[in-house]
């Protein structure tokens, strides 16, 4: 059993609030032409660097035990002749504390990956997700950019996780979906 | 096709030192391009019958990636089981520039350099890594200026803090 104390002041950055606010929703989703669209609520997540599918892109980027969040787009396509694709988009965010205490968050990449349907029929649906793949660098990073200005509101921190669910703590019915959701925990200096 | 025999087949050798062997098959619907990548001894499906549970596992983890490129994944075995898969691609007529040529073969070189490493993976590792060698197409954005870093979040200690 792995078992995490938690420091009384740490305070939590709920990612899934932040990425399935209406705004943000509909950001994503106009990153997606049809027949493309979003399934359900985005997604969050985390993975080590070793596990990422971006890993082999540039492996020295980050230590093989460091956790990057993912930002998880399901996508549908209904192409003709009911040859439909199911598909995920993943974004992947680094988050570090700098020497100066300042806490930071990067959106350092992106992957998609077919996992449904009839995929030898995904190639018109391809050119239009590596679009969207790459113009949601920048999008995602806008909303990380404001969530995490609104978070820190320029104070030093000391320490940080990213934990399972919505960071609930005992007391408080808030535990979250630990299959969907994921917090930032920081802990101010 | 059947009434005029199999496709005429072009042995072309490795397209680099190296390298998987390259084959091409003339047919009446065009040009099937493929490149034989040889399984490392210390693969998993070295060896297994082609139609073995495991083996057919591994193969569809590949081809539902593959097949969303245009690709295809085909087992080659003979009396000891397998020893090396064909990935391939179709161009169809008319085939009047050497570039589609080049460029089929220049998009299963990287595809095949990508499976080459999944397949030396350990049987814990290796489904995963041919799932996403085959299928996930990534792109990384310029590494952020991170400075001297303090801390990051991470499942091991010594990389918890570290200094840039």
């Amino acid at each position: 059993m792995l078992v995490r104390v938690r420091a009384d002041e740490e305070e939590v950055l709920d990612l899934f609030e932040l990425f399935n606010a209406a705004a943000a929703r509909t950001a994503v989703q106009a990153l997606l032409a049809p027949p493309l669209h979003v399934l359900g609520p985005l997604r969050l997540s985390y993975v080590t660097w070793e596990r990422a599918p971006l890993q082999p892109l540039a492996p020295a980027r980050h230590a093989g035990g460091e956790l990057l969040a993912t930002v998880n787009v399901e996508f549908h396509a209904a192409l003709p002749a009911a040859l439909d694709v199911d598909g995920t988009l993943v974004y992947y965010a680094g988050f570090w504390i700098d020497a100066a205490g300042a806490l930071h968050g990067a959106v350092e990449g992106a992957a998609f990956h077919f996992r449904g349907g009839l995929p030898a029929g995904a190639a018109p649906v391809s050119a239009a997700l590596e679009r969207a793949m790459r113009r949601g660098l920048g999008v995602l990073q806008k909303l990380l950019d404001a969530g995490l200005r609104g978070f820190t509101r320029a104070r030093r921190f000391r320490s940080l996780d990213l934990l399972p669910g919505r960071g609930g703590r005992r007391g408080h019915r808030r535990w979250g979906n630990a299959d969907r959701q994921v917090v930032l925990a920081a802990v101010p200096a | 096709m059947e009434e005029s025999g199999p496709p005429l087949g072009f042995a072309l050798g490795p397209l680099v030192p190296g390298g998987p062997e390259a084959v091409a098959f003339v047919e009446a619907q065009g040009l099937t391009l493929g490149l034989k990548l040889a399984l490392p001894p210390q693969c998993e499906m070295a060896g297994l019958a082609p139609s073995a549970e495991r083996a057919l596992k591994l193969l569809g983890a590949m081809m539902l990636g593959l097949s969303s490129q245009g690709m295809q994944v085909s087992p080659v075995a003979r009396y000891r089981g397998l020893e090396a898969v064909l990935i391939s691609a179709h161009l169809c007529p008319p085939l009047r520039a050497a570039a589609r040529v080049r460029e089929g073969f220049d998009r299963l070189r990287r595809t095949a350099h990508v499976l080459a490493k999944a397949l030396q993976e350990p049987p814990d590792r290796i489904l995963t890594a041919l799932r996403h060698a085959a299928g996930v197409r990534g792109v990384l954005s310029a590494a952020p200026e991170r400075g001297a870093v303090a801390a990051v979040p991470s499942f091991e200690s010594s990389g918890r803090k570290r200094r840039k």
